[in-house]
């Protein structure tokens, strides 16, 4: 009997759960929900970092272009400073041939504050005129077509260019601007200029090393480059950058350097002087940036999904390990054990453990509960005396007690699940088990099941029978109804009965015989005494008083055999209970008191009498007895006596109320006894008239006894079962 | 009716007081009475058939019976005497101071002529012996058997 809740729960992969495949275990799915969201994260920090990437690269570009435009100013300014200080200087004084003496003497001055080569010459489009680094007068080297001197006479616009130097052979900036005398370009005046201080202009910037800037004249020449300045001065520029150049003044490009370093450049270009300046960053060091901030991330990113992954794992296994103890005591608890509180690692868990630790020692004390109770009431099923057999709604047998067992000689086993009907002979059987359902039908309550007054048998295994008496009853429970039937073998006892009653007819007829046997000597000593009172010659008076006494005595000894005679057969009487008026009861007996009444004065107040249902002459015995006690145990007043009866629920209350000498407490019981009396002198009496009264009382079902009246006297009360009662 | 013949009753009763009672009722009744006596049914019996010692006695008019006896009982000597042709037609009368109605009825059943109750009282007793005797002796006429003839 395994209550739904106690069962044990599936296995797992068995029950509900195979039909869906295995359950995902509880770590794993731990695992999963913290996985998931954290790869959500790591990919959205990855788009973030992309995205920072991207605008880092943006803010890279517009960084550099800003860097380039400023170096490409920069460079500008410096070169526009050389080209005014030469302008400056051609504006000295009209330049003449005369006057190139004075002018190689100012230039030199000159020469001394300009940075880098420092000199300062001026040529035509043959040669050079003045060079500040030849003495004056000394030999000049010659103008070539392509030189920078032709180049500026022929354009008549400032020049800024790198140039092989042809005294020193090294690469260095030529600053040049036309001189006009008189309004026409006569000669070009220019300055070398240290290509190493564009070189410190980009020094200056204090770019990340990884950086490249460069500076390229008007021919897209290397003037300056942070790297490899002196292997790479004089050369073109990477082809990317020409071609960028080409497009436009300024932009970003993506290109490689000349060393072969993939780059993003930004450049700028003067409009003035048509120098530019690139500032590359290597795609390298922008894309390093963006994977060492990936690996960073993938790193934490993995780093915590493994320290996650680990400790959902070791959780999960925590939780799976409380799961399965607490599994384990549920199944403990399904079976029934005491638990004992296990160590959890979890406040639920623990809760749920203690819980159920809790409900397995209800359980304990529930289980100890029914087990006393099983034992208290198999002791009493065991040490009955009586058979006492048990049945389901369906009147099957379910218990049978050792003492059914020894009633109706079957084993215990035997007789489990058969029907109820075999205990009863078969003559009973027909309608039997009808009569039992709608026993139960009707609510069960326990009532006799002789309530017919016939004597019911039962039937034994080996076919005898054995006459019984039992009740039954029926309960509903949980599952239907149980019928306790209870059998008590009464063969001893109507054996006893029988006895009882056959020798209580013997006692009777004894009775009977020998009050009659008594009756006859009194009778002849009465004749005799009556004979012997009218002798002649007349008596003495003392005679006379004896014979008197001797005739009392007589007297009274016969009352009393007569009213033995009476109480004996008073048991015996078979008179029918008919609808009985007390009323005319009462007078009946009034009349058979007629003498002593009128002896006495006695007056007799007799109430509203009801109908009783009830044996009539018994009745009007018991007023007779209880009206003459009445004036017999009279006080010094005549008597006056009352009958009255009341009415309660069930019964009438009769009351026979006298002014005598009333019943001292102690007497009041004993008054119902036969041969009591209250008086050994005084009126003569039986000491069987109340014993009468009581006998028929109680044949009645009812009962007797006696109060005092207030005001002195008695009053004899007694019950007799009101009409319509269930007592006819 | 034969007035000089006295009437002669058999009382047969186990009680020898009641016997004497009875004697000195009708005595003090003033009775004409011959009164024989047996103390008991067969006793009875014995009287009437002649088989007493002391030879054959005179059939009597009429017999007073005890119900109660001792040997054999009132019921059982009339049924007896209603069994013998010769005493089925004699006039048996009980006499008991039971009133019992069992008592009653079986004396009528065995064949009883009356039933009457022993009153206690001597007074009455007496009473009763008279108008027993005025009735029996009286008014009613009795078949006596075959008179004169000895009991064979």
């Amino acid at each position: 009997m395994t209550p739904r809740h106690l069962a044990p729960p599936n296995p797992p992969g068995a029950g509900s759960g195979a039909k869906h495949g295995p359950l995902p275990s509880l770590r794993a799915r731990l695992l999963l929900w913290l996985l998931l969201p954290s790869f959500v994260g790591a990919a959205l920090v990855a788009a973030i970092l992309v995205n920072e990437y991207r605008q880092g690269l943006e803010r890279s570009r517009q960084g550099s272009l800003f860097t380039a435009r400023a170096l490409a100013q920069a460079v500008d300014n410096q070169l526009g400073e050389i080209q005014s200080g030469l302008s400056g200087l051609a504006a000295g004084g009209a330049l003449h041939p005369e006057d190139f003496a004075a002018f190689h003497a100012r230039a030199s001055v000159f020469a001394k504050s300009l940075h880098g080569m420092g000199n300062v010459v001026l040529a035509d489009t043959g040669s050079q005129l003045v060079n500040t680094q030849v003495p004056f007068g000394g030999e000049l080297p010659r103008t070539g077509p392509g030189s920078p001197a032709s180049i500026v006479i022929g354009s008549g616009r400032p020049f800024a260019r790198v140039v092989k130097a042809s005294l020193t052979g090294r690469w260095i900036v030529v600053a040049g601007v036309p001189v006009r005398v008189d309004g026409t370009v006569r000669y070009a005046m220019s300055s070398g200029v240290n290509p190493d201080l564009f070189q410190q202009l980009l020094v200056r910037q204090q770019l990340p090393a990884a950086w490249f800037a460069v500076v390229l004249d008007d021919q897209q020449l290397i003037v300056a480059r942070t790297a490899e300045a002196a292997t790479f001065r004089g050369q073109p520029a990477s082809a990317s950058f020409r071609e960028a150049l080409a497009r436009g003044r300024e932009g970003v490009f993506e290109g490689v350097t000349l060393e072969g370093v993939p780059v993003v450049t930004a450049f700028s270009r003067s409009s003035d002087t048509g120098w530019a300046v690139a500032v590359a960053i290597p795609r390298e060091e922008l894309a390093g940036e963006l994977r060492h901030s990936l690996a960073i991330l993938g790193a934490v990113v993995l780093s915590i999904l493994a320290l996650a992954g680990a400790l959902a794992w070791a959780n999960g296994r925590h939780v799976a390990r409380s799961l399965s103890k607490l599994l384990a005591l549920s199944t403990q608890l399904g079976r029934g054990e005491r638990l004992t509180n296990p160590d959890l690692p979890y406040a639920e868990t623990q809760q749920l453990a203690q819980a159920l630790v809790h409900a397995s020692e209800t359980q304990a004390e529930a289980r100890r509960d029914i087990e006393d109770r099983q034992i208290r009431l198999r002791a009493v099923l065991d040490s009955a005396v009586d058979g006492i057999v048990v049945a389901d709604g369906n009147q099957r047998i379910v218990e049978f007690n050792p003492a059914a067992q020894r009633l109706f000689g079957y084993e215990r086993d035997e007789v489990i699940g058969l029907p109820l009907e075999i205990l009863v002979p078969e003559r009973n059987r027909p309608g039997h088990s009808a009569g039992v359902a709608r026993f139960i039908a009707e609510g069960g309550a326990p009532r006799p099941m002789d309530s017919t007054g016939k004597v019911l048998h039962a039937l034994r295994s080996d076919g005898t029978e054995f006459p019984m008496e039992g009740s039954i009853a029926a309960v509903t429970v949980r599952d239907g109804q149980v019928l306790t039937v209870i059998v008590r073998d009464i063969t001893a006892r109507l054996a006893v009965q029988d006895a009882l009653l056959r020798s209580n007819e013997e006692l009777q007829h004894y009775a009977a015989v020998a009050s009659h046997d008594l009756r006859s000597p009194l009778r002849s000593i009465k004749g005799f005494l009556t004979v012997l009172s009218r002798s002649e010659p007349a008596l003495t008076e003392r005679q006379r008083e004896l014979i008197a006494r001797c005739q009392r005595a007589a007297d009274h000894m016969d009352h009393l055999t007569g009213d033995l005679l009476a109480y004996a057969r008073l048991q015996r009487s078979t008179e029918p209970r008919v609808d009985v008026d007390l009323g005319t009861v009462v007078s009946d007996a009034i009349d058979l008191l007629r003498d002593p009444i009128r002896d006495s004065g006695a007056r007799i107040d007799v109430k509203p009498m009801p109908v009783v249902r009830a044996a009539a002459s018994e009745m009007v015995r018991l007023f007779e007895n209880l009206i003459s006690n009445a004036i017999k145990y009279r006080g010094s007043l005549s008597p006056v006596i009352e009958v009255s009866a009341q009415a309660q629920p069930d019964a009438w209350v009769v009351s026979i109320r006298d002014n005598g000498a009333g019943i001292a407490p102690d007497y009041r019981e004993r008054v119902f006894e036969l041969f009591e009396r209250l008086q050994n002198e005084g009126p003569p009496g039986t000491g069987v008239g109340l014993a009468i009264c009581r006998r028929i009382v109680q044949r009645h079902g009812g009962r007797i006894w006696v109060e005092s009246a207030p005001g002195g006297g008695s009053v004899f009360r007694f019950t007799l079962a009101r009409e319509g009662a269930n007592h006819g | 009716m034969d007035e000089a013949r006295p009437g002669r009753i058999l009382v047969v009763e186990d009680e020898r007081d009641h016997v004497e009672l009875m004697r000195l009722a009708v005595a003090t009744a003033g009775l004409s009475l011959e009164i024989d006596d047996a103390r008991d049914g067969a006793a009875c019996l014995a009287h009437l058939r002649g088989e007493s010692t002391g030879g054959p006695k005179p059939r009597p008019d009429l017999v007073l019976m005890d119900v109660n006896m001792p040997r054999m009982n009132g019921p059982e000597t009339v049924e007896a005497l209603r069994a013998d042709p010769r005493f089925r037609t004699l006039v048996v009368i009980a006499l008991s101071t039971s009133a019992d109605p069992l008592d009653v009825r079986r004396m009528y059943q065995a064949g009883c002529n009356a039933y009457l109750v022993k009153p206690l009282d001597f007074d009455r007793f007496v009473d009763m012996l008279r108008q027993l005797h005025a009735f029996w002796f009286g008014c009613v006429v009795i078949d006596r058997g075959e008179p004169r003839r000895p009991l064979p």
